[in-house]
């Protein structure tokens, strides 16, 4: 049996991984994959608490959380699209519009 | 077995609720005959539903008849029970027909008078919600109820002096209206909380049971009575509060007649008289209420004896008569009262109607024989309404205010005669204003105009009202006749349901007394009427001498005893200075200065807050997740 | 048994995301980021909930994931001039702030009554799952289903409308 803390350790690695992700990384598209890491990684906290309690709540928010990401990835690419298309650029720190 | 219709009482109140709303929301798309009809029908309605309950109550009502119909559980708390409820007896079944009938005459004449003109809708429905608040009041079984109309009307007169908005006058005297109604309401709210504080409940019923059955303290009663007491007298202009008075008819005629006809007697005779076993309690207060109406009358008497503006004669004849049934009340004749409210509401629309069609039909023509000559009705009905006022025999204002006379002869034995001393002078003081403006506006030379006066035809919606209120005027009269009155015994059964003791009794056996104490007030009126003849028929460049001698008296007189001047210097000039002081100190010297402090640290705040809006995502998501160490740093420090 | 597979899927995990956040180039960031979400899967089936491990398979790795690469390769966003993981001075805040909070995390578990070792029996199928979500869950299912619509209205929106002006 494997106690559930290590999947709590394990999961709080991989989303301060995530958040190193976004604040090191300066393609767009990559920040955007390190949000679905922490996404992920919440995810498996959520499993892991329903695994422990017996229920199977935790599971459906999982699916729940998906379906969210994926309305997120829609939208989050199609913006990326729409920069790069005028100003040819992924790269956030030369992005600065509301800096201006 | 009850009368059927009493279990739709709220028709009643309905009707002019409805009017108003329908005139409010649909007036763009209404013409303006369909408005006047659908106020006057309302009210009319109104009309017809209290006439249909008040004869169904005579005809198949043995006994007395008083019942009470909640609606609907306003507040209901442990401790007290409000409800929207109606109380309907005697009192409040011939209210609501001098309301309603009274209010559906003068909507008949809007139509007519205020026909073309501006504020046309704007008048219909402020009448109908007026009435609609009047209808609440004199419906209204508890306190709150009461509350509620009597603020309703205030607001409505209110809107319905200001209803030019656009002429500075109109709007001061709207304001100074409106300032003398809320401190009636003041009081009248003092006086409520009073009554809660003692009796712990709204209901008129228990509170009237329980100061009877209790031996109540006497000075919270009489505190009661006379907070009662002076907010009625703001509202119904008697002194010291009498200045508003003539600001009531700088608005159009109708709007005059509906303010003095109605508001300033029904709402205020109407309140004391409910609460008469409250105020039969305390003698002081009774006392005070006769004083404040016997000094009212004199005093409204004089100003009319002066002015020249009719309507202003008008507005305080109107006055000086509620002077007379606050004397009524105060002398413990409750039915008098109401009797001469009646004749009151039905007189003073009169006169108003025919100054009224007078201004309709020849605007230019102040004064002069023209309109003798030119407008027969108006002064036909205007000699009506005078003779009417001053009492002759056989019409309705002999009957209501001899009878108020004779009982407060019979009250007390000296207070009692000295009254009825003061009440005949005043008597022979109104036969003299009210002819002296009769002749003044009949009888005076015109200077020659050159161009012919062009006069135009009253409207049928403006005579018929006028024809119906002499006939009234007549009729009414009949109703309260000395000894076999039948107002009096319809309204019996209410004045006796609490306290047994008999404060009305005219007894048979002094009827050559009476005869010859009301020959007496004859005799006085008639010569007022001599001195009016005289001075202003036969000789009319008498008055002028006459003024001219008591110049200082005549200035007193005609600026209203100076209580304008009164509250100028008391109340209008240090809250000026007051107002002043505080412009000077604290508006420019701390709060401008705050005021200017404050955008210019924002300012600074704001420049500096914006370096750190670089516009660079990353800088976002870092302060996002520092904000997260935080908060989790934090709990954590809290947990251990 | 578990343990051992448990510490090859973290092992797996752990690497690829790094991988995954150090590569310069977005295409092979992306293919990590792919082996670490299987990984993922492995855990979901230690932890008794095939239903989510196969929506996961076929959802994330499979569909997002392509998703990814594909406006990755389109866009040609993969050029040298983009993506170049250089440190600047917030950049290092920002990881002194990570370990940090992985830190504040680490002992946020710590501070837990035990390691939660024992853990409530729970069968391994899918119908339980399938019938919370569509029995008591109905009302945000349809919710979500919503947002996922707007999204995906939002998202065309976007793209036409650039196609329409350009």
């Amino acid at each position: 049996m494997i106690p559930a803390s290590y999947y709590l350790y394990l999961s709080a690695i991989l989303f301060v991984l995530g958040i190193i992700g976004v604040l090191v990384r300066r393609n767009l598209i990559l920040i955007l994959i390190s949000i679905e890491l922490m996404l992920n990684a919440v995810n498996l906290t959520f499993v892991t608490f329903s695994n422990y309690w017996g229920v199977y709540d935790g599971q459906v928010f999982v699916l729940f959380i998906m379906v969210a990401a994926s309305a997120q990835v829609g939208v989050g690419l199609a913006l990326v699209k729409t920069i790069f298309k005028k100003k040819a650029i992924v790269d956030v720190d030369k992005f600065n519009l509301l800096g201006q | 077995m009850t009368a059927l219709l009493i279990e739709y009482i709220w028709l009643v109140l309905i009707f002019p609720l409805l009017g108003f709303v329908a005139i409010g929301f649909l007036h763009t798309k209404l013409s303006e005959k369909v408005i006047g009809w659908l106020g006057t029908a309302a009210v009319f309605l109104s009309f017809l539903f209290s006439l249909i309950l008040f004869i169904e109550v005579i005809w198949f009502q043995e006994t007395a008849f008083a019942e009470t119909r909640a609606i609907y559980s306003w507040l209901s708390t442990a401790e007290v029970d409000i409800k929207i409820s109606f109380m309907i007896d005697h009192l409040t079944l011939v209210m609501l027909l001098v309301v309603t009938g009274v209010g559906c005459l003068i909507h008949i004449y809007a139509m007519g008078f205020m026909g073309g003109q501006k504020g046309f809708t704007r008048i219909f429905a402020f009448m109908n919600l007026s009435i609609f608040f009047v209808l609440l009041l004199v419906l209204a079984d508890n306190f709150l109820l009461v509350l509620s109309g009597w603020s309703g009307i205030n607001i409505c007169s209110y809107l319905l002096i200001s209803l030019n908005y656009e002429q500075d006058t109109d709007i001061q005297a709207g304001k100074k209206i409106f300032i003398f109604s809320r401190f009636a309401d003041f009081l009248l709210v003092l006086a409520v909380l009073f009554v809660f504080s003692f009796f712990k409940t709204f209901d008129f019923e228990q509170i009237f049971r329980t100061s009877i059955r209790t031996i109540s303290e006497p000075g919270l009663t009489t505190t009661i009575c006379l907070l009662l007491t002076f907010a009625v007298a703001c509202k119904a202009a008697m002194v010291p509060f009498h200045v508003w008075a003539r600001d009531a008819v700088i608005a159009p005629i109708p709007v005059s007649v509906l303010l003095t006809g109605l508001f300033l007697s029904a709402p205020s005779i109407y309140l004391i008289a409910r609460c008469h076993v409250l105020f039969l309690q305390s003698p002081m207060a009774m006392s005070i209420l006769s004083i404040v109406g016997l000094f009212t009358a004199f005093l409204a008497a004089t100003i009319a004896a002066t002015s020249d503006d009719v309507k202003r004669v008008l507005a305080y004849a109107a006055v000086s008569q509620i002077g007379f049934m606050f004397l009524a009340l105060g002398v413990g004749a409750f039915d008098s009262a109401i009797f001469h409210l009646l004749t009151q509401a039905i007189v003073i629309p009169l006169f108003f109607i025919s100054i009224g069609n007078l201004e309709y039909s020849a605007k230019e023509i102040k004064t002069g024989v023209v309109l003798r000559q030119k407008i027969p009705s108006s002064y036909r009905i205007f000699l009506i309404g005078a003779l009417t006022l001053s009492g002759t025999p056989m019409l309705s204002g002999f009957f209501s205010r001899n009878e108020i006379l004779w009982r407060t002869l019979g009250s007390q034995p000296l207070g009692g005669f000295v009254f009825w001393l003061i009440g005949v002078l005043i008597s022979g003081l109104t036969v003299f204003y009210i002819f002296r403006s009769f002749f003044h506006k009949f009888y005076t030379e015109p200077a020659p105009t050159k161009n012919p006066v062009a006069i135009k035809r009253l409207k049928p919606t403006m005579s018929i009202p006028l024809y119906i209120f002499a006939f009234l005027a007549f009729a009414v009269g009949l109703l309260g006749l000395p000894h076999h009155s039948k107002l009096k015994n319809f309204l019996e059964p209410v004045f006796t349901n609490y306290v047994k003791t008999d404060l009305f009794d005219l007894e048979p056996q002094m009827l050559p007394l009476e005869i010859s104490f009301t020959a007496i007030v004859i005799l006085v009126s008639l010569i007022g009427f001599g001195f009016s003849y005289l001075l202003y028929f036969v000789k009319p460049e008498m008055p002028g001498r006459i003024l001219l001698s008591t110049r200082p008296l005549n200035n007193f007189i005609t600026h209203n005893w100076y209580m304008d001047e009164l509250y100028q210097s008391l109340l209008l000039k240090p809250a000026r200075y007051l107002a002043n002081i505080s412009v000077q100190l604290i508006d420019v010297k701390i709060l401008d200065k705050i005021r200017l402090l404050i955008p210019q640290y924002l300012e600074t705040l704001s420049v500096w807050l914006n370096k750190l809006q670089t516009g660079l995502i990353r800088n976002y998501i870092l302060s996002f997740v520092l904000s997260i160490v935080m908060i989790f740093a934090y709990f954590l420090l809290k947990s251990n | 048994m578990p343990l051992v597979l448990f510490f090859i899927f973290a092992v797996v995990a752990v690497a690829a995301a790094l991988v995954m956040i150090t590569h310069k180039n977005p295409v092979y960031s992306v293919l990590f980021f792919v082996l670490s979400l299987l990984a993922f899967a492995g855990f979901y089936v230690l932890l008794h909930a095939p239903l989510v491990a196969g929506v996961h398979i076929v959802f994330y790795s499979g569909i997002i994931m392509v998703v990814f690469l594909f406006s990755i390769m389109v866009f040609g966003m993969n050029s040298k001039g983009t993506g170049e993981a250089r440190l600047k001075n917030s950049s290092i805040i920002g990881l002194v702030a990570s370990i940090v909070l992985l830190a504040l995390f680490i002992s946020f578990i710590k501070s837990g009554v035990d390691d939660m070792s024992q853990s409530l029996p729970m069968s391994d199928d899918i119908k339980s799952p399938g019938d919370l979500l569509f029995k008591k869950y109905l009302f945000p299912l349809a919710i979500i289903s919503i947002l996922l619509f707007s999204a995906i209205l939002g998202s065309t929106f976007l793209v036409a409308k650039n196609k329409l002006k350009a």
